[in-house]
C-alpha cells in the first residue's frame, strides 16, 4: 500500500504542470470569448453560440494517457517498485485525474452557460442541463480516453520492432476490411456499426447518458484488465 | 538476515539460453564479485534478482520469501543498472528526493557530500549529464540509499581513474559504516579484487565457480622458469593459463600445495596467482 501511495504522489506531480497549462489556456480562452461576446451581443444582427472545450479536454486527457507510462514505469523500476503497485497506483491516478477533469468540466459547463450562449459536449449530445449527469458522463468518457492512451503506450512499449509495425498496421487493415465488407453487404455493416455505437452511447431510445456511462466504464475496465496482463511480466527497456 | 537463494534459475531470450540452471546462495553482509566474459549472463542474473525481467524457470528467495513482485523485499535492494532508468527531464536533486520516498533510509546529506566529492552539480538535469556523470549519479544514489543489498552492474562505466578510485573507497566506507550485501558485476577485475570477499564466476550462462577470494587464490599458484622445466613440473598436474616468453614460461597450477622440492631441483619459482589471470584461465576456451 505504501508504494502505491508513492506512485500516486509521483504521477500526480507529473501531471500537475500539464494540467495547470491546460486550464490556464482554457481560462484565457474563456476570458477572450467573454469579452468577444460582450462586444458581439451589442449587435442585434449577430447570434453566436460557443462550444468545444469538452473536445479539447478529451484530446488533452488522451495525450496525458499516452505520455504517462514509459518514463514512470522505468523510474519506478529504478526504485524497485513492483509492477502490481505501479499498476494500481497508476490506475488510481488516471481515474482520479479523469474525475478531477470531469468535475471541472461540469462546473465549467454550468458557469459558461451563465456567461454567454455556451453548449458543452454533453449538452450538445444529450440535450440535458443536469450537472450530475454531465459529471458522470464526462468522468466515464475521460476515464476511457486516458486509459486508452495509457494502454496504447503500454502495447508499444511491450512490443518489439516487428510487433510495433503489426500493431500500427492492424487499425489500417481493420478499416480496409470493414470498408470492403460494408461494400459487399450493401452498407449493412456500416448501418450495424452505427446502430451499435448509438446503442452503446444511449441514443437508440431517446438520449440516455447513463447507458454511455456504463459503456465507457466497461471499455475502461477491459483496457485496464488487459493492461494488467500486459504489465505483469513486462521487461524493462531503455 | 538477507540470505539470497537462487534455485534452478534458467532464462531464455527467444531461443537463446542466457542462464542455465543457476543455483547460488548469497550470504548476507559480504562483498561479491560477479565475474564473467561478455554475454556470460551477469546482467541477466542481476536483472532477474530485482525483477527487471522474469525467469523462464526457477526461483529467487530472500530469507525464504520469493522476490517475485514482493515490494518489501525489492525495497531492501538497490540495483544500479547499466541502463539509465531515470527521466531525462528530472534534476539530480529531484532524483534524490524521489529516491528518498522509496528508500526511507536514503541519506540526503551523504548524497550531497558525495556530489561535492565527485563534482556532480545537483541542479543539473539528467539529459545534460555526460555518460560518466550519469554513472556517478547512479553510484551516489545507490550509496546513499542505505539499502541492505546493493547490486552494481558495471558501476564504473565511463568514469575516469580518479572517480573509479573514489567509488571503490566510498563503497568500502559505506560497507564499513553499515554492513550490507554488495554484488558488483564488472570487467575491471584488477581494480576490484582488493575489495571482494567472494567471487562468482559465470560462463555461458552457468556458474562455474563460487568461492571466497582467499580460498580461490590459495587453491592455485603460479610456477615459472625455463620452458622445459616448467613443462616437467606441470606434467601430471592440473594446470591452466600457460604463457611463454622467449625461453621462459609460466603456468597456473590448480592445486593448493606446492612441490617445493621438485621446484628447487628444477630451479623454478612460485608466485601468487592474480584473480584476473585465474579468471582468464578459467573462462578461456
Amino acid at each position: 500500500m505504501n508504494n502505491i501511495l508513492k506512485v500516486i504522489k509521483y504521477q500526480l506531480r507529473d501531471f500537475r504542470i500539464g494540467l495547470i497549462i491546460f486550464y490556464g489556456i482554457i481560462s484565457a480562452i474563456v476570458v477572450m470569448v467573454t469579452i468577444s461576446f460582450k462586444n458581439l451581443s451589442n449587435n442585434p444582427n449577430v447570434s453566436v453560440t460557443f462550444s468545444g472545450f469538452g473536445m479539447a479536454t478529451v484530446i488533452f486527457i488522451f495525450i496525458v494517457g499516452l505520455s504517462c507510462f514509459r518514463d514512470s514505469f522505468k523510474f519506478m523500476q529504478a526504485n524497485n517498485v513492483s509492477r502490481k503497485s505501479f499498476f494500481i497506483g497508476n490506475g488510481i491516478t488516471l481515474i482520479s485525474v479523469a474525475a478531477l477533469m470531469a468535475i471541472v468540466e461540469a462546473i465549467l459547463d454550468n458557469t459558461l452557460r451563465h456567461l454567454f450562449p455556451y453548449k458543452g459536449l454533453f449538452q450538445q449530445l444529450y440535450r440535458s442541463n443536469s450537472s450530475v449527469a454531465d459529471f458522470l458522463w464526462s468522468f466515464g468518457l475521460y476515464a476511457f480516453f486516458i486509459s486508452l492512451g495509457w494502454f496504447i503506450t503500454m502495447v508499444y512499449y511491450r512490443s518489439n520492432k516487428l510487433m510495433k509495425t503489426v500493431v500500427s498496421l492492424i487499425p489500417v487493415f481493420i478499416i480496409i476490411l470493414l470498408v470492403v465488407i460494408n461494400n459487399l453487404t450493401g452498407g449493412a455493416l456500416g448501418q450495424g456499426l452505427v446502430s451499435l455505437s448509438a446503442s452503446a452511447l444511449g441514443f437508440n431510445n431517446g438520449f440516455n447518458a447513463y447507458i454511455a456511462v456504463l459503456s465507457f466504464w466497461v471499455a475502461t475496465a477491459v483496457l485496464l484488465g488487459v493492461g494488467f496482463l500486459l504489465i505483469r511480466r513486462m521487461p524493462v527497456k531503455e | 538476515m538477507g540470505v539470497i537463494e537462487i534455485k534452478g534459475l534458467t532464462k531464455y531470450y527467444g531461443k537463446v539460453k542466457a542462464l542455465d540452471d543457476v543455483n547460488l546462495t548469497i550470504e548476507p553482509n559480504k562483498i561479491y564479485g560477479l565475474l564473467g566474459r561478455n554475454g556470460a549472463g551477469k546482467t541477466t542474473l542481476l536483472n532477474l534478482l530485482t525483477n527487471k525481467i522474469f525467469p523462464t524457470k526457477g526461483d529467487i528467495t530472500i530469507d525464504g520469501h520469493t522476490v517475485f513482485e514482493n515490494d518489501e523485499l525489492l525495497g531492501r535492494m538497490f540495483y544500479m543498472t547499466e541502463k539509465n532508468l531515470y527521466p531525462e527531464g528530472l534534476r539530480v536533486k529531484e532524483i534524490f528526493k524521489w529516491t528518498q520516498e522509496f528508500y526511507p533510509s536514503f541519506d540526503m546529506d551523504h548524497a550531497n557530500t558525495l556530489c561535492e566529492k565527485f563534482g556532480l552539480n545537483a541542479n543539473k538535469r539528467i539529459k545534460n549529464l555526460s555518460t560518466g556523470y550519469k554513472s556517478i549519479l547512479k553510484i551516489i544514489t545507490a550509496l546513499a540509499s542505505n539499502a541492505d543489498i546493493m547490486l552494481f552492474d558495471e558501476p564504473v562505466l565511463g568514469l575516469d581513474a580518479n572517480s573509479r578510485d573514489m567509488f571503490y573507497r566510498e563503497l568500502l566506507a559505506s560497507y564499513n559504516r553499515h554492513l550490507k550485501t554488495i554484488i558488483i558485476s564488472t570487467h575491471l577485475i584488477e581494480e576490484v579484487d582488493e575489495i571482494l570477499e567472494e567471487v562468482i564466476i559465470i560462463k555461458k550462462g552457468r556458474v562455474i565457480l563460487t568461492r571466497s577470494l582467499e580460498r580461490l587464490l590459495s587453491s592455485a599458484y603460479m610456477v615459472y622458469g625455463q620452458c622445459h622445466k616448467v613443462d616437467q613440473y606441470i606434467s601430471n598436474r592440473k594446470y591452466t593459463g600457460e604463457q611463454t616468453m622467449g625461453g621462459f614460461k609460466s603456468a597456473i597450477v590448480m592445486e593448493d600445495t606446492r612441490d617445493e622440492a621438485l621446484a628447487q631441483k628444477l630451479g623454478l619459482e612460485f608466485g601468487m596467482v592474480e584473480l584476473q589471470k585465474l579468471f582468464i584461465a578459467l573462462t578461456n576456451s
